[in-house]
């Protein structure tokens, strides 16, 4: 193999000292700005995507504690709900505990409360409780959550594998009369997503927001012309991704 | 997208250059094969990774780049004096490459569940047991075996089964004392006490399984008090210098007994350590984003174990090294001549490369959602 005279590599080494100390300082600076450049980018995306990584959404139904009537709070697919910041929903209404339930999406059936010890809430009217088995009770489009005194309907996104429910008109929930429960929206009255590139300090309202208004109206029947673009169901979802 | 490859370019670029002139030099002065054949190999290795499709196989290029960057200068440690052991630390990380790619089909596949959960714990058992199940075993399973158990415990957490997760780690802790490793038994019960504080959203948890390690350690080191002695640690080396000395000005390296961070600091001074320290702390940083963009728990507790793990051995390493601790010194993560601990290492990163894969793949499909609508 070839190997260079003694005169020769003394030179290369000289330059050596100084090179390979400068190009190791600037790999570290290049990875760190990948490194930099890669987070920069998720978080940019996550941000022109408010409903990213959300199923849907808890509206209150009336005024309780700090919480206005029509508030809204995006749900994550997972997380804890109680009246403490560290939670993923903060609830600070009286009779919330500080990490009351935890919550989780199960693909198919809804969304899972698991109550904590010595913590209560209706769902539906129906009494739940930490020896509850939670896939007995889920939540799914329209489902109404009752945590001490906050009263709190559960509207799921579009395009979620949710079960199909019978199409029902929106009755006003009515909290001393459990046994009417509301029946859960269809499928096909779900509003579609966010859309890309969406930007909330543009103005613009995000779905969210509006969808969370439309729960609270009697609103027209789906078939309506009025509204924007067809409603799209589950199937029709799927078909169009490909899947 | 293309600001994104033009900075992996410039990163693939930069790294090509920085190590194929690390091996040329001494190579162009002994007229070595085996220098010529590592001045072509490492750097190509690299370049074959990290533009790789990614439709091959989803792998994370910034930790990735962390991660093989490290791994270069393990081999380039021992190449001007040693180029046979460099050559064979070069086979070891292209064998442990393998393990980074099992990482990554292995939690495509894994869904935490109970029976998948109570499996990988059983796993985990029979590889932390091995010094007992089969006396003859002169390698080390541990670190496999705490993945292994790490899986379980986060699986576990996932479906609320925090009881089951407390006992799997705890028997696992105490499988790891029986056998003596003391610095595998600290580093499980660090990440093991955060990632039930993580996973299970509640201090009452963190803080019995706080409780359940302290009395384990405190009963142990009663009964082995001769254990806790301090070692004997690798002789000092100089934290200053000038990369490349010339072999005969190099402290003498007579056997390959030294570790390889030792080795780059004896032989390239303290630039080179302190690009090793920045390079980790890129990964653990790179880790804990991974962890915050997860979108499922499972995924969430997994990526903080990984780096918990990668983070404490390096913790445990600094530690041990300055006689703070009275452990035997570990190795370096990703600097390390042991095949296992390698295995494990690039196993745990492709558990890292998996989940930011999944995060990808999960805000895509919100874009792709999105964008069908309007």
């Amino acid at each position: 193999m070839p190997v260079v005279s003694e005169d020769i590599w003394r030179i290369l080494y000289t330059v050596s000292r100084y090179l390979l100390p400068f190009l190791a300082v600037l790999t570290i600076l290049l990875i760190f700005f990948f490194i930099i450049s890669e987070s920069r980018s998720m978080r940019e995306s996550i941000r022109r995507l408010p409903g990213s990584g959300m199923v849907g959404e808890l509206v209150v139904l009336s005024d309780s504690g700090d919480l206005a009537s029509n508030t809204w709070f995006p749900v994550p697919r997972e997380g804890v709900l109680g009246a403490v910041r560290s939670c993923d929903l903060v609830i600070p209404c009286p009779g919330v505990h500080a990490k009351h339930l935890d919550f989780s999406w199960q693909d198919g059936l809804g969304l899972l409360i698991h109550l904590r010890s010595g913590c209560e809430a209706l769902v539906n009217g129906i009494p739940v409780t930490c020896r509850t088995d939670a896939s007995t009770i889920p939540l799914t489009h329209g489902s109404v959550l009752q945590i001490g005194s906050a009263v709190l309907r559960l509207h799921l996104f579009a395009a979620l594998d949710v079960p199909s429910v019978s199409m029902q008109p929106s009755v006003p929930y009515e909290m001393q009369a459990p046994v009417q429960i509301p029946a859960p929206l269809s499928c096909d009255r779900m509003d579609p997503p966010m859309s890309a590139g969406q930007d909330p300090s543009s103005g613009a309202v995000p779905f969210s927001a509006v969808s969370s208004v439309n729960v609270m109206q009697d609103r027209p029947s789906v078939s309506s012309e009025d509204q924007p673009e067809p409603r799209r169901t589950s199937s029709l979802w799927k078909e169009e991704i490909g899947e | 997208m293309k600001k994104h490859a033009s900075r992996r370019f410039h990163v693939a670029a930069v790294l090509i250059l920085f190590f194929s002139v690390s091996f040329l030099l001494p190579a162009s002065r002994t007229g070595d094969a085996r220098l010529y054949l590592l001045a072509a190999a490492v750097p190509g290795c690299m370049l074959l990774l990290l533009f790789l499709p990614s439709g091959v196989l989803a792998l994370d290029r910034p930790s990735l780049a962390a991660a093989l960057c490290l791994c270069g200068l393990g081999i380039l440690a021992p190449a001007a004096v040693l180029p046979e052991n460099a050559l064979s630390q070069g086979m070891r990380c292209l064998a442990a490459l393998f393990f980074l790619m099992a990482g990554t089909v292995l939690l495509r596949l894994f869904r935490p569940s109970l029976p998948v959960a109570v499996g990988s714990s059983v796993c985990s058992f029979v590889l932390l047991a091995c010094p007992f199940l089969f006396p003859g075993l002169d390698f080390s399973m541990s670190e496999g075996g705490t993945i292994l158990l790490l899986l379980s415990v986060s699986a576990f957490l996932s479906v609320r089964a925090r009881l089951p997760a407390l006992i799997v780690s705890m028997s696992g802790l105490l499988i790891l004392l029986l056998q003596e490793d003391l610095p595998s038994a600290a580093i499980w019960s660090i990440t093991c006490i955060l990632v039930f504080w993580a996973g299970s959203g509640s201090g009452l948890w963190s803080g019995i399984a706080f409780l359940g390690i302290g009395a384990l350690f405190g009963l142990w080191s009663v009964l082995n008090p001769s254990m806790l002695a301090p070692s004997a640690l690798s002789s000092s080396f100089p934290l200053s210098g000038f990369p490349v000395l010339p072999p005969e000005e190099i402290s003498e390296v007579s056997e390959f007994t030294d570790s390889l961070f030792v080795l780059i600091g004896k032989q390239y001074g303290f630039i080179f350590l302190l690009c090793a320290f920045l390079l980790l702390l890129f990964l653990l940083l790179r880790g804990a984003s991974i962890a915050l963009h997860t979108r499922k728990s499972f995924h969430a507790s997994l990526a903080l174990g990984v780096i918990l793990l990668i983070g404490t051995r390096a913790l445990c390493f600094l530690l041990s090294l300055n006689r703070l601790v009275p452990f035997p010194a570990v190795a370096f993560p990703f600097l390390t001549d042991s095949l296992p601990d390698l295995f494990a290492q690039f196993f745990l990163l492709g558990i890292l490369s998996a989940v930011s894969a999944q995060n990808e793949s999960d805000l895509s499909e919100d874009i792709h959602l999105s964008m069908i609508t309007h």
